[in-house]
């Protein structure tokens, strides 16, 4: 089976000094995986690679099998069709409704409106918001319902690949629980492959099939968490034990 | 990925099947073309094999794919479909997804009054924005009053800064414009009077559209438009990123630190930028009126100070002052009004500057009509 999104020996420069070096991993089909680290250790630059906007200084990226950084700009954006991304605190568009923000992916492809009402309808049943939401504006949402309604906005293109960037951050846990519950519900039914950037270790445990640990500029260790937290290796236990004093 | 496309076989025991091959998702269908090809295609399987199974096993599906289809049998639903357990819940999936609304549900009346209550709520909000400017000027004010008190307290860095930002960085823009509108006033008033000997009405006309009009009203409307919205683009910002509650947190009263500097800069630079428009308007006119008539221009430039009373020069100077203290209440009524959305920052900033300078022309008329006997 092909892996869905692979990381190859990726280098990441940062004005000519490498931030990142000697990153390896993959995301099977189906798979949820978490990428976890220290404030600042380049996951979200890891996610700006893997959607095309920036490009790695030695390594190789692909995604559906695709080589990235040979694909032209068309293709590009075809592949980008496959995947949807929920960027750090929503990025809802303030002056759009929840139904345009949601709508607006389709109707940039051109899709009739016919098609695309209930297509947003689904989307947002599918994130677990009520049909209620749609004429609200972002700024008459809570931040959990933000997040809800970016999470729609991904699904209405029908990805194949979600990448989360820290979606549980900045939501209680009540909210965040209802979250992970859409995102299990979504992995189970629909089979989207998921790659989560969070350095949240309660969403990573009731979410992922596997984690990839990275810090001082490399990854430290991937695996399971329950094989993780077996590690012999201090900063990984530190990381860990962090999450023993949180659990309730 | 394989195109949809749709094949018709008939099976052993007599019966057709219609197969879906292909892959049927909103990737391969979004296309408007494709889509009323595949439309069509579906309804013409359907109605040449009315009784036809469908088999959908063979193709890709997603949401958007069982949505195509089952809008489309919607004319001729098959009496039989054989699809997997997963192209099952898509289609289970749809039956269950509730419509949503576009609009927040009003009832009928509502709609009706509609313009009323825009009318009222417009009324309402003028009244409430004078107000609020009105206790903006009272509160700075105060604050000048107290500070002139303790002029130790006063907080002359940021009002040194405000001074440089729009009083210093202004001053190329201000000459431009007004030098333009001094030539464009001095040479078309020397055409229509050449040959008249009217050279001192000339001049007397230039000196009182300068000094009196022009002059303050450019200053004003190029203040407005430079440091107005910067004003309420900033307070915005600064609101929407909740700096003016991490003041207010801190116990700093943030109207005395961000809008006091502010508004002192203003009232200190306008009358300064309005003498300056003066100069280069005056200049500039009684040039082009000299090349116009063909006369000197130290003669017209002597000619100015006995035919245009000095009173002239003080009025605008004052005016300046008050469309200074004008914009600057605008601008920091309005930064304060910004709510956390783009849209807002964008709207307010653009108000700004409207109302700033609907108010100062308003203030101008006002100012001509009851100072009409004043430096004539």
């Amino acid at each position: 089976m092909e892996p869905v999104v692979s990381f190859q020996d990726v280098e990441v420069d940062h004005d000519g000094k490498p931030i990142l070096q000697g990153i390896g991993f993959e995301v099977m089909p189906g798979e949820i995986v978490g990428l976890v680290g220290a404030s600042g250790s380049g996951k979200t630059t890891l996610l700006r690679h893997l959607i095309g906007l920036s490009e790695p200084a030695q390594g190789e990226i692909r995604i559906f099998g695709e080589r990235l950084q040979k694909l032209s700009h068309p293709s590009r954006l075809h592949l980008r069709q496959r995947i949807g991304v929920l960027f750090q605190g929503g990025a809802l568009f303030s002056s759009l409704s929840v139904f345009e923000n949601v709508a607006l992916p389709l109707q940039e492809r051109g899709l009739e409106e016919t098609w695309i009402q209930p297509m947003v309808c689904l989307a947002l049943s599918l994130a677990g918001l009520p049909p209620d939401t749609a004429p609200l504006m972002p700024s008459e949402l809570s931040g959990g319902m933000v997040t809800r309604v970016a999470l729609a906005r991904c699904l209405v293109i029908e990805p194949e690949l979600l990448l989360l960037d820290e979606p549980t951050s900045g939501l209680d846990p009540i909210a965040s629980d209802a979250f992970i519950a859409v995102v299990l519900n979504l992995q189970k039914n629909l089979g989207i492959s998921v790659l989560m950037i969070s350095h949240d270790l309660r969403a990573l445990k009731r979410l992922c099939h596997r984690v990839v640990i990275g810090g001082e500029g490399r990854l430290l260790a991937e695996g399971r968490i329950d094989n993780l937290r077996q590690s012999r290796d201090l900063r990984i236990r530190a990381f860990f034990r962090l999450d023993e004093e949180d659990s309730p | 990925m394989p195109e949809p496309w749709l094949t018709a076989e008939t099976l052993p025991n007599g019966h057709t099947e219609v197969r879906l091959q292909g892959t049927w998702t909103l990737q391969t269908l979004a296309d408007r073309k494709r889509l009323a090809d595949v439309k069509r295609e579906i309804s013409r399987f359907g109605s040449s094999h009315p009784k036809a199974t469908w088999n959908l096993e063979s193709a890709t599906l997603d949401h958007f794919g069982a949505l195509v289809l089952r809008r489309t049998w919607t004319r001729a639903r098959p009496t039989t479909v054989i699809r997997t357990p997963a192209q099952t819940s898509l289609f289970e999936r749809w039956e269950h997804t509730p419509p949503c609304p576009l609009q927040k549900t009003g009832d009928t009346l509502a709609f009706w009054l509609k313009p009323a209550r825009w009318v009222s709520e417009t009324v309402a909000q003028t009244l409430v924005t004078i107000g609020q400017l009105t206790l903006l000027l009272a509160l700075f004010l105060r604050q000048l009053l107290t500070s002139l008190i303790r002029p130790q307290h006063l907080p002359w860095a940021e009002i040194s800064r405000e001074i440089h930002e729009i009083g210093v960085k202004g001053l190329g823009i201000v000459a431009l414009v007004g030098s333009l509108i001094g030539i464009v006033i001095g040479y078309l008033a020397g055409l229509q009077l050449q040959g008249f000997a009217l050279r001192g009405f000339l001049v007397f006309i230039i000196g009182l559209a300068v000094l009196r009009e022009l002059g303050p009203m450019l200053a004003a409307i190029l203040v407005a438009g430079r440091s107005g919205s910067a004003i309420t683009a900033e307070l915005g910002v600064m609101k929407i990123r909740g700096e003016i509650d991490a003041l207010r947190a801190m116990g700093v009263d943030p109207t005395y630190r961000l809008l006091f500097p502010r508004l002192v800069a203003l009232v200190i630079v306008m009358p300064l930028l309005v003498a300056w428009s003066d100069c280069f308007g005056l200049a500039s006119g009684l040039g082009a009126a000299a090349l116009t008539l063909h006369t000197s221009f130290p003669a017209l430039v002597r000619t100015l100070p006995r035919i245009v009373p000095i009173v002239n020069l003080w009025f605008g100077v004052v005016k300046g002052l008050c469309f200074g203290l004008i914009i600057g209440l605008v601008a920091a009524h309005l930064g304060w009004e910004v709510r956390a959305d783009a849209g807002s920052l964008g709207q307010e900033t653009t108000r700004s500057v409207v109302l700033a300078i609907t108010l100062v022309i308003a203030l101008d008329a006002l100012a001509a009509i009851l100072f009409q006997h004043i430096g004539f």
